[in-house]
């Protein structure tokens, strides 16, 4: 129920900023279109890469940002709740109250998650609506299982990334590392095919890139669960490795915040 | 049991990091051998300037920050350990109104933080229109928090800290930034609904003697972490202040020198005025006489009671 509290409360505060939801919605449109048109810049050309998803670059393109969106939110979101927290003020108190550091932390961030994956079910939605964008509707239920392992990943990865802020209050080098390396190698807007080999197995140790090739998989090119099997295993053995090591970590993070007192500094 | 808070040998220091990253960091003391305890339902004031180490006591009583040393028990349990049963036992207001969010409306503030208190549903419901009758909030309890007055702000964290129920509450500057009415408001709200009606425990922070005249049964003197006395009101300005201020105002000034030979702890002259501290009143007498002997002329004579801030800011210097 505490959880529950914490997705009710950002709900109400994001209705109370109206003008940036619009905002937020009109950018989201804005992006769909500009991917839409460079698709269809590219529509005569055959890639070899696309080939097993239809050949279609803006669909895949649209499921590579979706999942890159859920996975920056995922990455940044409960470094950006903390310092939010300590900024505005919050955190003191609610670490006062009866709830866990864990509690309040992931109950941070759920809104988050739960408005970016809002948004990216609506733009593939819009997508297939409007925009020519082929999507498999029986992947969906696997699809969604797929950005829950993604989700709880990227959530240990969060952990260690909240500790840094804990810590150093700002400079928080493994948003960086994982936004930047996501992007680059984990083939959200090109295939890493086309990188040289060396970038291709780093590739490998990025979640994204299990959970981008998974989720095309089942709603581009009709894959079957036995096919994105290997990636969902990939999956869930990240956050059997990052889960424990992100919590270890945050909780020294918090023990030695509150040694030097400075768990509500920024 | 007898006292709800028991603070045994605590000590702090905070780290300060140097700016260059070869040098090693400095640590200041925030809190030295700190040792006191806290009456079970009775107010406990804790007073001492900026920068004393109240604030940082309560933050270790919420659990907050951790100290290098000593123990502190709340309600018989040690706070170190962080159980959630404790601190749910625990009311907490803070000085700072940044601690709501400042877009939802009091009742929303108070509505988010009930269900982190355990509460759900109707029970939930039932607590909220209780805090909020309680501290005289229903009809602003719709508004958006950003809206409120800095006396509505101050009783809403009141409210939120009665949400819970404690048994122990911690008043960390409860007044700050409050006009006179106000504050006797909130004063109001602590003797008589959470001490006289609740019976729980508080312990106030505040730099305000004449807040903790009105509301102590018990204070602790504190300054730059060091507790410099504690005990009830009467019983500090006894143990700190044991002798008499006699004022002599002159209608013609006594030559130099004219307290020579007599028993006086301190004068303060002034224009055609001696306040003089003395021991013992029976030398009243002779300080006249011996003004008179050396040109004087005495207009008036009277005993004026050293006021606690005096006593307090004395006792402060010396004990520097």
């Amino acid at each position: 129920m505490k959880l529950v509290a914490f997705v009710k409360k950002d709900i109400l505060v994001a209705l109370s900023y109206r003008f940036r939801l619009l905002l937020d919605l009109a950018g989201s449109l804005v992006s769909l279109l500009i991917l839409y048109f460079i698709g269809r810049t590219f529509t005569t050309a055959i890639s070899p890469y696309l080939q097993p998803y239809g050949n279609d670059f803006f669909s895949y393109v649209l499921v590579g940002i979706a999942t890159a969106n859920f996975v920056t939110v995922g990455l940044s979101a409960l470094a950006d709740e903390i310092r939010s927290a300590q900024v505005q003020g919050t955190l003191e108190f609610l670490l006062a109250t009866p709830t866990s550091i864990y509690t309040i932390l992931i109950g941070s961030t759920l809104w988050s998650f739960i408005s970016s994956f809002i948004s990216a079910a609506g733009l593939l939605t819009l997508g297939a609506i409007f925009l020519d964008f082929h999507v498999s509707l029986n992947a969906v239920l696997f699809s969604l299982l797929i950005l829950l392992l993604t989700f709880i990943a990227f959530l240990a990865i969060g952990m260690l990334s909240a500790s840094f802020v804990i810590i150093f209050k700002q400079g928080n080098p493994i948003e960086y590392i994982f936004g930047w390396s996501s992007f680059l190698l984990g083939s959200v807007i090109f295939p890493v095919e086309v990188l040289p080999r060396p970038f291709q197995l780093i590739a490998q140790i990025l979640p994204i890139s299990h959970a981008v090739r998974a989720l095309r998989g089942l709603l581009l090119a009709e894959y079957t669960v036995g096919d994105v099997l290997s990636s969902m295993i990939n999956l869930c053995i990240f956050i059997l490795v990052l889960a424990p090591v992100g919590g270890l970590f945050l909780r020294f993070a918090v023990n030695r915040a509150k040694r030097d007192g400075n768990l509500v500094q920024y | 049991m007898q006292n709800a808070i028991s603070i045994l040998n605590l000590s702090k220091t905070y780290r300060i990091p140097s700016v260059l990253p070869w040098r090693k960091s400095r640590r200041v003391p925030a809190l030295s051998h700190v040792q006191f305890d806290c009456p079970a339902e009775k107010i406990t004031c804790l007073l001492g300037p900026n920068g004393a180490g109240k604030t940082t006591i309560i933050k270790i009583l919420a659990a907050i920050v951790l100290p290098e040393e000593g123990d502190v028990t709340v309600l018989g349990e040690s706070v170190f350990k962080g159980t959630a049963a404790l601190r749910q036992r625990i009311g907490l207001l803070t000085p700072n109104e940044r601690s709501f969010f400042w877009r939802l409306t009091g009742y929303q503030n108070l509505d988010f933080f009930t269900s982190l208190y355990g509460l759900t549903g109707k029970k939930k419901k039932n607590r909220i229109a209780e805090v909020l009758s309680l501290v005289d909030l229903e009809p602003d309890a719709k508004k958006p928090f950003r809206l409120y007055s800095s006396g509505m702000k101050q009783k809403l964290s009141l409210a939120r800290a009665l949400l819970p129920k404690p048994r122990v509450f911690l008043l960390d500057e409860p007044t700050t930034h409050l006009d006179p009415l106000a504050r006797a408001e909130i004063h109001r709200l602590i003797k008589e609904v959470i001490v006289q009606e609740s019976r729980a425990t508080v312990l106030i922070c505040t730099h305000d003697l004449a807040e903790a005249q009105k509301l102590a049964d018990h204070i602790v003197l504190l300054d730059k972490g060091t507790v410099l006395a504690e005990g009830s009101m009467q019983g500090l300005r006894e143990k700190l202040y044991t002798g008499h201020r006699v004022v002599l105002e002159f209608e013609r000034i006594p030559e130099q020198g004219w307290l020579q030979g007599l028993q006086v702890m301190d004068v303060r002259s002034s224009d055609k005025q001696a306040a003089i501290e003395i021991q013992d009143l029976s030398t009243v007498p002779d300080i006249v006489d011996a003004a008179v002997r050396m040109g004087g002329r005495v207009s008036r004579c009277i005993q004026e009671d050293k006021s606690l801030e005096e006593i307090f800011s004395d006792f402060t210097r010396t004990a520097e």
